[in-house]
């Protein structure tokens, strides 16, 4: 059997279909984060995150998108920057 | 200190109210990612990590324990009602499980999984406090070449062990060896790969790569499935098995908690392989093998307690050695590493409650696990009913946050990202990635030791066959290479991780 003697060889596997809206999108987003972090501050940069990252999914609904940045933005600035100390300005100026 | 002392001291470690708080919170978010589909224990810790740095370290390591065990009791949840498995490790228990949960008998399947667990909690906690202070002394007589071949072994093990073609867990695991030594070279400090960038000079952060490969690509491998409705769920019916599913199940607990313990002590091991394996035994020692996968209690109760058994067991290497046996362990280890303690045999003895303290939280974790999961299941499964696109910008959010906390720069978030562009490819290419972390996390310190050795012995490698347990590891990992290579170990090891897939 050719199989047993190609000891280390295996049948070649397709590779699945690759989307690149949530690899472009979140890869973006992430990015943008960390340049808005600096120079924008923590506020910004949030919700340029969630807004920018929401895109990666068809499905959003700006009424659920802009809710859900404004939250997790002042529950990130609460908890992290207030709360644990992590070194990053909040507002641009 | 006795035995029971030192088990008291713990006790009264892991008790304080700070503590038991941690431990609280780790079993509830263990649970809550348990639950949820998609989001693993290994992409939460890694989003984790970075904020335990502000607990004290007991407090930190207490809270990540108990998230991976909490997620092997979560992942059975979803797994019985909804026939998706939360967890890698409860794939198994969707087979019967499910089926039990459409013959009306959801409550017992999942009284019987959060009992099951239980009791093999209680267990592996006891293996761990007897085990932990005997292979610690054994550990002790370990110089830099036993660690060498025994690290060594190690990394070839697990990659028999993960699932997926061994070639390809292999160059994982090397490509964690060479991330590893990126930065400055502590013997001779000379720079190592860093392409002159300043950011890399002290080498490449854990939780950049971690978060990267498991957070981010994570996320947008899961946004590609478009899986991200929430799901319909099945009614939930009377919660308490009955005696006859009690009868059918204790023998089946008490073999899966025995083979869980086991190979969670293996190098690779862990709690998917545990609940695979014990599923095929019990299949095997059943009178009626033919009636698995129709809604037996037998193929709930085993894999359920092999998980959970295994989760726990698998703290052992790490505790008493110092060495990481599959990726969760490795997280555990940079999270010991971020206060400063090395685990190994001389945390026993210089720290004994933070050893002790982590025991006595496991048992008491299990205990709140239990308390958590079955009178507040209808509370979980409300929250399989929001949607994922919810949750993912969260997910995103604190894994940026946490990357960027470690040195306050923006250079480890674009790390990052790219790391999650290769973790996207790793995916892809259907490469595990689990191994890298393990060479990652391993790779420094292989590389100290075989220094070490070769210092000590001015060049000559002889030592390595000439210590009696240095060469009883060599043997093995020299065995564990050519069954690796015979058609025949491979036709079978490949068989045993086709139910996987499937």
């Amino acid at each position: 059997m050719s199989h047993d003697r190609h000891a280390l060889r295996r049948p070649a596997h397709a590779i699945e279909a690759i989307r690149l809206r949530p690899l472009l999108v979140i890869t973006i987003a992430i990015v943008g984060f960390a340049y808005a972090a600096t120079h924008g501050g923590f506020v910004l940069a949030s919700l340029w995150l969630i807004i920018a990252g929401s895109l990666a999914d068809p499905g959003g609904k700006w009424r659920q998108i802009l809710p859900l940045a404004a939250g997790l933005t002042l529950f990130g600035a609460l908890v992290f920057v207030y709360g644990l100390g992590v070194q990053v300005p909040l507002w641009p100026f | 200190m006795t035995f029971f002392d030192l088990l008291m001291l713990g006790f009264s470690e892991a008790i304080t109210p700070a503590n038991l708080a941690f431990c609280l919170l780790g079993a509830l978010l263990g649970t809550l990612i348990g639950v949820l589909p998609g989001i693993g224990p290994t992409a939460i810790i890694a989003v984790l990590l970075p904020i335990t740095f502000f607990l004290p370290p007991l407090a930190g390591i207490i809270m990540l324990a108990g998230i991976y065990y909490g997620a092997q009791y979560g992942g059975s949840t979803t797994a019985v009602l909804v026939n998706l498995p939360g967890e890698a490790s409860a794939v198994v228990t969707t087979l019967d499980g499910y089926q039990m949960a459409r013959q009306g008998r959801a409550g017992a399947a999942l009284a019987v999984a959060a009992l099951g667990s239980f009791f093999a909690g209680t267990v592996a906690t006891f293996a761990i406090a007897i085990a932990g202070p005997t292979l610690s002394t054994f550990a002790l007589s370990f110089g830099p070449a036993e660690y060498v071949s025994l690290m060594v072994f190690g990394l070839l093990a697990a990659t028999i062990l993960a699932s997926g073609p061994v070639l390809k867990a292999i160059g994982m695991i090397l490509i964690g060896l060479l991330l590893g030594m990126v930065g400055t070279d502590q013997a001779t400090g000379a720079e190592r790969l860093t392409f002159g960038a300043i950011e890399l000079f002290d080498g490449i952060d854990f939780i950049v790569i971690a978060i990267g490969i498991f957070g981010f690509a994570e996320i947008i491998t899961n946004l590609e499935r478009s899986g991200s409705e929430g799901v319909k769920l099945a009614p939930l019916s009377r919660l308490w098995p009955t005696r006859e599913d009690f009868r059918n199940s204790w023998g089946a607990v008490l073999r899966g908690t025995g083979l869980g313990t086991l190979l969670g002590l293996l190098p690779g091991g862990g709690a998917t392989l545990a609940s695979f394996s014990a599923y095929s035994l019990e299949k095997k020692v059943s009178k009626h093998p033919e009636r698995f996968g129709t809604g037996v209690v037998e193929g709930v109760a085993a894999p359920e307690a092999a998980n959970n058994a295994a989760a726990q067991s698998s703290f052992i290497p790490l505790l008493t050695l110092g060495i990481p046996s599959n990726n969760m362990m490795a997280m555990m280890l940079s999270a010991f590493m971020i206060h400063g303690i090395t685990p190994g045999p001389t945390v026993l003895t210089n720290q004994p409650e933070i050893f002790w303290g982590l025991v006595a939280s496991m048992w008491i974790g299990n205990l709140l696990l239990v308390v958590i999961n079955l009178p507040m299941i209808g509370l979980w499964m409300k929250l399989l009913t929001v949607p994922y696109r919810l949750l993912y910008p969260a997910i995103l959010l604190f894994c940026c946050i946490g990357v960027y906390s470690m040195n306050n720069r923006i250079f480890d978030v674009m790390l990052a990202a790219g790391f999650g562009l290769l973790g996207y490819v790793f995916r892809k290419a259907k490469c595990e990635p689990g191994p890298l972390l393990l060479g990652f996390v391993l790779g420094p310190l292989l590389e100290s030791n075989l220094r070490r050795t070769l210092l000590i012995e001015q060049g000559d490698p002889s030592i390595f066959i000439e210590r009696p347990i240095s060469l009883v590891m060599l043997i093995a990992t020299v065995i564990l290479l050519g069954l690796m290579i015979l058609p025949s170990f491979r036709k079978t090891r490949e068989e045993a991780f086709q139910e996987e897939e499937a």
